[in-house]
């Protein structure tokens, strides 16, 4: 397998000077890996995840992409590779279909088509009818909106998909829906953040976010050792 | 048409029924009625000095050093009317404001005073100097309506800029929609003086123009060409209020940045 991410010393102070929420010294993640993240409240799992997606201006150290350290001006191409999808992504007014057009017509997936039909059976199979896409955003549930930014990540095929407790609002057999359906129809990796360790269980590797973190010398090492060690 | 001799003794005569009114009536005005009538008397004879001295100097650099002086008045107008602008906007805001309306108003006098109105005009101070005036008036207005909807569209948009750039957008792909909207309200009062041009009312460059003896077909040129201008340079300096304001929220990273100024000077 080859490795998509490569994180080296990777800091993150809310303010200048302060000590730094957390400390990543080395986390790597391989083509079709998919981890799940579990973690004490306010311990920065957010903000990891939205530092690899490089979203967080006050992060510090080194991410290489498939071997690559990425540029500036590669960055929107990155993210595009590497999506986060966060517990509440707002969401333009107009229509859930309009949403996604949106995504779309960026530079960065020129090219790209969006295949609805794709996005239609996914809805069948989580039970939302056909009629979904033509909702406006503001008379979609908190679950629903969930669902509209998994789909949308899904739909733009990225390589990695940072979900940061992306089923948080929905009830137990859409949960278990949505996850199978993301098993059987994305083939990408993810990193998935999430509360229940249940959850965790069905999703992939899981790795606890405290030892993902570096004081000092309490914990030697990296992700590999905090997998080893489940 | 000048004011008669008495003219003003008379106008004034009518200002003061009207507070004595005011007075009788209970009516609580009469003290801002006569504050207001002094303000403006010392005001306005105060720059009618300045101006028939500057008018007689006829010294270029004279001019400029005023054009200078009100383009600071007018970036301190702006300012104040950017609202909770301490935790909203960014650091180097007022520096933007400045040269925007520097950019705005300067450019577009020298612009008119060669090629619009009589040529080499632009050297001459009782045309320059009205005219930035004019220009920086209506920059106020554009700006500050601009600058004010720019601050209040990041900060309520920030978790849908956020989330664009997640997407993939580029950092004007995730800004735009806020960017449109504020140069859409920048724009709306001085569209609407257009269209509604010489129907609802006579605009007042022009009503000054025709009171003073002036032929209407050429106050309406005269007008014709203020309104392209205003628009004009009304257009460029909100523009360039928000691409410093642009430049100024995101990094070379194209991450959006914590809004809200931490220092003193900005």
């Amino acid at each position: 397998m080859t490795k998509l991410l490569e994180v080296r010393n990777l800091a993150l102070s809310l303010r200048s000077g302060e000590s730094p929420l957390f400390e990543v010294q080395s986390f790597e993640l391989e083509s079709g890996e998919r981890l799940s993240l579990m973690g004490p409240s306010g311990t920065g799992k957010t903000l990891f995840l939205r530092s690899i997606c490089m979203l967080e201006p006050h992060a510090t150290g080194d991410i290489k992409w498939k071997g690559t350290t990425i540029s500036n001006n590669q960055i929107p191409q990155y993210r595009s590779r590497v999506i986060y999808v966060g517990q509440r992504s707002a969401l333009s007014y107009g229509t859930a279909r309009s949403s996604i057009e949106e995504v779309f017509k960026y530079k960065v997936h020129r090219g790209r088509v969006w295949n609805a039909e794709s996005t239609r059976n996914a809805l069948i199979q989580l039970g939302k009818g056909d009629r979904f896409l033509d909702k406006t955003v503001d008379h979609l549930s908190g679950g629903e909106k969930q669902i509209l930014n998994i789909l949308k990540a899904v739909a733009l095929q990225p390589e990695v998909i940072c979900f940061d407790e992306p089923t948080s609002a929905l009830d137990f057999d859409s949960t278990l829906k949505m996850e199978n359906w993301l098993k059987a129809n994305y083939h990408g990796s993810w990193i998935w953040v999430t509360h229940q360790s249940d959850q965790a269980k069905r999703l992939g590797k899981r790795i606890k976010f405290q030892s993902l973190y570096q004081r000092e010398d309490q914990y030697s090492s990296c992700s590999q050792q905090a997998r080893r060690h489940y | 048409m000048l004011v008669r001799h008495d003219g003003l003794i008379w106008a004034a005569l009518a200002l003061i029924f009207e507070a004595g009114l005011s007075l009788i009536l209970e009516l609580g005005l009469a003290r801002s009625i006569l504050w207001a009538a002094i303000r403006s008397v010392l005001q306005l004879s105060a720059v009618g000095v300045a101006l028939s001295w500057l008018f007689q100097v006829q010294n270029t650099s004279l001019s400029l050093g005023v054009i200078c002086l009100m383009t600071f008045a007018a970036t301190h107008t702006v300012l104040k009317r950017i609202p909770n602008r301490r935790n909203s906007a960014y650091n180097g805001f007022s520096i933007h404001v400045f040269l925007s309306l520097a950019a705005s108003a300067w450019i577009f006098s020298i612009f008119a005073g060669s090629l619009v109105l009589t040529p080499g005009s632009w050297r001459k101070p009782e045309v320059v100097l009205p005219f930035a005036g004019l220009l920086l008036g209506n920059s106020i207005s554009g700006i500050s309506l601009g600058l004010s909807q720019w601050v209040q569209g990041l900060n309520l948009e920030r978790e849908l800029i956020e989330t664009r750039l997640a997407f993939g957008a580029s950092s004007w792909e995730a800004v735009l929609p806020v960017f449109r909207q504020s140069l859409t309200t920048a724009m709306t009062p001085i569209l609407n003086s257009m269209t509604v041009a010489g129907i609802v009312s006579l605009p007042g460059m022009m009503t000054g123009q025709l009171l003073a003896g002036a032929d209407p077909s050429s106050a309406v040129q005269y007008q014709i060409a203020a309104l392209f201008l205003i628009a004009s340079s009304t257009f460029f300096g909100v523009i360039s209020a928000l691409f410093f304001g642009y430049r100024s929220v995101f990094n070379f990273k194209s991450q959006f940045q914590r809004l809200g100024l931490n220092d003193q000077t900005a």
